[in-house]
């Protein structure tokens, strides 16, 4: 069977001489001896067990059905003990300085008062709730659940894309992408010793157990928007693997400051919520009026120090993409340390000379609005037409402080059966990190691919897919 | 548990059944129409206009038993695959299937994977309908061999916890239901046969015993002879038999039983207990002074006020 190499960009799989690197010899070897059209089967096979199993998300505004399956690629990818333990390293490092940063500008405020950023940019985010301000969430913790994106350079560095320290998801996809491979593929794991991952579930129920004020007798529930939310599969699958309630808005119900959920022998106390809904749904009282997916009186309950929520309220703002051009400086301010993983160089639309020169160089930059996630409202400048170029350039100076700019970061390719072959798609890096007594990252993560030829959309809801991530234990180099 | 959940299983359990009987129903119909047809058309006709009264399924359009349309195509059609029809089996599998997905962490892999599946074939078959009459019934014992996986899977994989107790507290309902309204439908017909010389008579009792799976059941315990007022007897107070109406009953009191206490579910447990009470000991009046059809008629209303009881004591608190 033939592998080729993506001209441009790190090859995840060949290194440039086109032999495979080493920690992927033996799994080309072992892909070489199953032919094609039984690999043809077995991909059959996974696509009608996820089908099966209801491992589906919805696409907004689709009209041919609501429910799709998210595609799995069955070419794992493999990462090397080395490589994973300082990406461990960076990961906790940055996640440490989101929680100090957002405790601070909740806060004293010291990151403002010192001029590491500016007051106005972060007193401008949307996702910065006032009403919050001085609170201080259970155990100090704000960011219970981040998944950080990862991309890698030419030269195989990896770098930090975005922080998600909203609601990230696509760990269930970890999980479930893992269980399929071990059906599919047996043959593969016997050559490596990989990381099991689910162990994940049960971390998480620590981190929701250890920050519900009830600290003797803790009763935590999910809280998502229900069937038809894109996410809900991995809501109900969270549920299930940690045995605690899933629950909706209209299942709660806050009384005298605490959270009860209605049962059929009564209400029966909540005092921690792991919400899978945005915080301007969460309370109609206090964010979005209009809300039906949230619980009134909740944020009360929260203020009180009677319910936990993760994560919690006010934390997206952290991940906000102007917010992300600062990261570097916060951590050195933060922690006194050098930041171990590097980012992509970010031009900023909050500053006047950065926004020049982002309407200078369209055409070189890949722009974003700061405050969307999920790939919505970006422009794709070096694959952007005069036109296209034209109607954003109109759209930013409306509102400069609502984009940043990056230059063009080439992604890493990945060997993917599309067909009959082994062709090179781009890929990204989702490692999920959960933070509570310690921070503690999952050996694994979820690979999205970007299953078009020369796309770099990795995103699930344009046409993104995914594969399994092999994380090796020491033993395995 | 959440009432929400809770109230998800208790639909789960509703509608299998439905699709169950409606699927056994279409099947133990199309044959004694068969064995009808050559005797008397009009008589196989009322068969199936009779099984739609049955199952609350005769809002649509006027469907004939005959060689020109197909024999029992339109019947399978309509009953098996029809969307527009509310007691399509298609239809009762999609919202078990719906329910499921809202009560996910309640049940197992087995019992949603069997729903899914059953549920994509149904979706499948409807893209492709079989256009001959014997390929269509075969689609519907297909179909009822998948819901029996799904019951079995039910049976074998949940754990014995109030989520199962809903689910089997709305089969019980549903199935209780279905037994009355199919006697209250099919006994006045049966009645005016009675006084016509027919060769097809007992064989119309044999299919209403088989109509509730009973034929077997019955037999072991009264022997071949298929006596009007036995059968009658067996399908209304037969404790042993798992679609008499005092067995629905009792499992209904059973069910209620093992879940939490308060006033609406204490009316709920009451209103089946006078029931169970008059099936127990009433037989002889309930047969002569008021009827068999009256009193399927009545026992519907109790049931059906016990199952508003039960949501407002455990669904809507």
């Amino acid at each position: 069977m033939r592998w080729s190499r993506q001209d441009t960009g790190y090859d995840e799989i060949l290194a440039e001489n086109g032999e495979p690197r080493s920690h992927y010899a033996r799994l080309l070897e072992l892909l070489g001896e199953i032919d094609g059209s039984e690999l043809n089967r077995r991909e059959r096979l996974q696509q009608l067990s996820l089908l099966n199993q209801g491992i589906t998300f919805a696409v907004y505004g689709d009209e041919e059905g609501t429910e799709r399956v998210f595609p799995f690629d069955f070419v794992p990818r493999i990462i090397p003990a080395s490589e994973w333990s300082r990406l461990e390293a960076g990961l906790v490092q940055r996640v440490t300085a989101l929680n100090l940063f957002l405790k601070d500008i909740y806060g004293e405020r010291a990151c403002l008062k010192e001029g590491v950023l500016p007051w106005e940019l972060v007193l401008s985010r949307r996702e910065y709730k006032r009403e919050l301000l001085g609170i201080q969430p259970p155990r100090g913790v704000y960011t219970h659940i981040v998944g950080t994106d990862l991309i890698r350079d030419d030269s195989g560095e990896y770098l930090v894309l975005e922080d998600n320290c909203r609601c990230p998801s696509g760990v269930s996809y970890v999980i479930e992408n893992r269980n399929l491979l071990q059906r599919s593929f047996p043959e593969l794991f016997s050559a490596y010793p990989v990381h099991p991952v689910e162990t994940y579930p049960s971390d998480l129920l620590d981190v929701l157990r250890f920050v519900a004020p009830r600290s003797d007798a803790p009763n935590p529930v999910i809280l998502s928007p229900g069937v038809y939310n894109s996410a809900y599969f991995e809501h109900s699958f969270l549920a299930r693997e940690m045995g605690i309630p899933l629950v909706e808005g209209s299942d709660l119900v806050v009384d005298g400051s605490h959270v009860f959920m209605r049962t059929t022998s009564g209400l029966q106390r909540v005092d921690c919520i792991y919400r899978r809904i945005d915080d301007d749904f969460l309370d109609p009282l206090v964010f979005n009026r209009d809300s039906t997916l949230g619980v009134p009186g909740l944020i009360n309950a929260y203020r009180a120090g009677n319910v936990a929520l993760c994560n919690a309220p006010g934390a997206g703002v952290a991940d906000d993409k102007a917010i992300y051009a600062y990261m570097p400086e916060l951590i050195r301010f933060y922690l006194s340390e050098d930041p171990i993983l590097a980012q992509v160089p970010t031009y900023v639309g909050a500053r006047p000379d950065d926004f020049a020169y982002m309407l200078d160089h369209l055409d070189e930059l890949v722009v974003k609005t700061t405050g969307d996630a999920g790939g919505y409202g970006m422009l794709m400048g070096p694959f952007s037409t005069e036109e296209e170029r034209a109607s954003y350039r109109d759209e930013m100076r409306n509102n400069p402080d609502g984009y940043i700019a990056q230059n063009l970061v080439e992604l890493s390719s990945h060997g993917t059966w599309i067909g009959e072959e082994f062709v090179p798609r781009r890929i990204d890096l989702r490692p999920f990190v959960l933070c509570g007594e310690g921070i503690q990252v999952l050996a694994g993560g979820l690979t999205r691919v970007a299953l078009k030829e020369g796309s770099y959309v990795v995103n699930s809801s344009q046409g993104g897919g995914s594969k399994d991530t092999w994380v090796l234990t020491g033993a395995g180099g | 548990m959440l009432s929400r959940v809770a109230e998800s299983l208790y639909w789960i359990g509703r509608y299998l059944e439905r699709a169950e009987n409606v699927t056994r129903l279409l099947m133990v119909t199309t044959e004694v129409a068969v064995e009808i047809e050559g005797l008397d058309d009009e008589l196989a006709q009322s068969q199936w206009d009779e099984l739609l009264a049955a199952v609350g399924a005769d809002g649509g359009p006027p469907l004939r038993f005959t060689q020109a349309s197909g024999l029992a195509l339109p019947y399978v059609q309509w009953l098996l695959l029809d969307e527009s029809n509310p007691v399509s089996v298609r239809n009762s599998l999609a919202h078990a299937r719906e329910n499921s997905r809202s009560a996910r962490e309640a049940l197992t892999l087995e019992v949603f994977l069997d729903l899914n599946e059953s549920h994509r074939e149904l979706d499948r078959l409807s893209q492709d309908v079989p256009r001959n009459p014997v390929r269509a019934l075969d689609e519907v014992r297909h179909t009822h061999r998948a819901i029996r996986t799904i019951l079995g899977a039910i049976e074998h994989t949940l754990s014995r916890d109030e989520g199962w107790t809903f689910m089997k507290l709305g089969e019980a309902f549903e199935r209780t239901q279905r037994t009355l309204w199919v006697l209250g439908t099919r006994l006045p017909g049966l009645e005016e046969l009675a006084h016509r010389d027919l060769p097809i008579f007992y064989g119309l009792w044999r299919a209403l015993l088989r109509s509730m799976a009973s034929l077997e059941n019955y037999r072991t315990l009264e022997g071949a002879d298929l006596e009007p007022d036995s059968v009658l007897r067996f399908l209304l107070f037969e404790p042993t038999a798992p679609r008499s109406v005092h067995c629905g009953v009792v499992r209904i009191a059973q069910y209620l039983d093992r879940l939490p206490a308060g006033p609406d579910s204490d009316e709920a447990r009451q209103i089946v207990g006078r029931l169970n009470a008059r099936l127990r000991y009433d037989s002889d009046e309930i047969l002569g002074e008021q009827g068999a059809v009256a009193f399927c008629a009545a026992t519907s209303l109790a049931i059906a006020s016990a199952h508003d009881a039960v949501g407002r004591g455990f669904f809507r608190v």
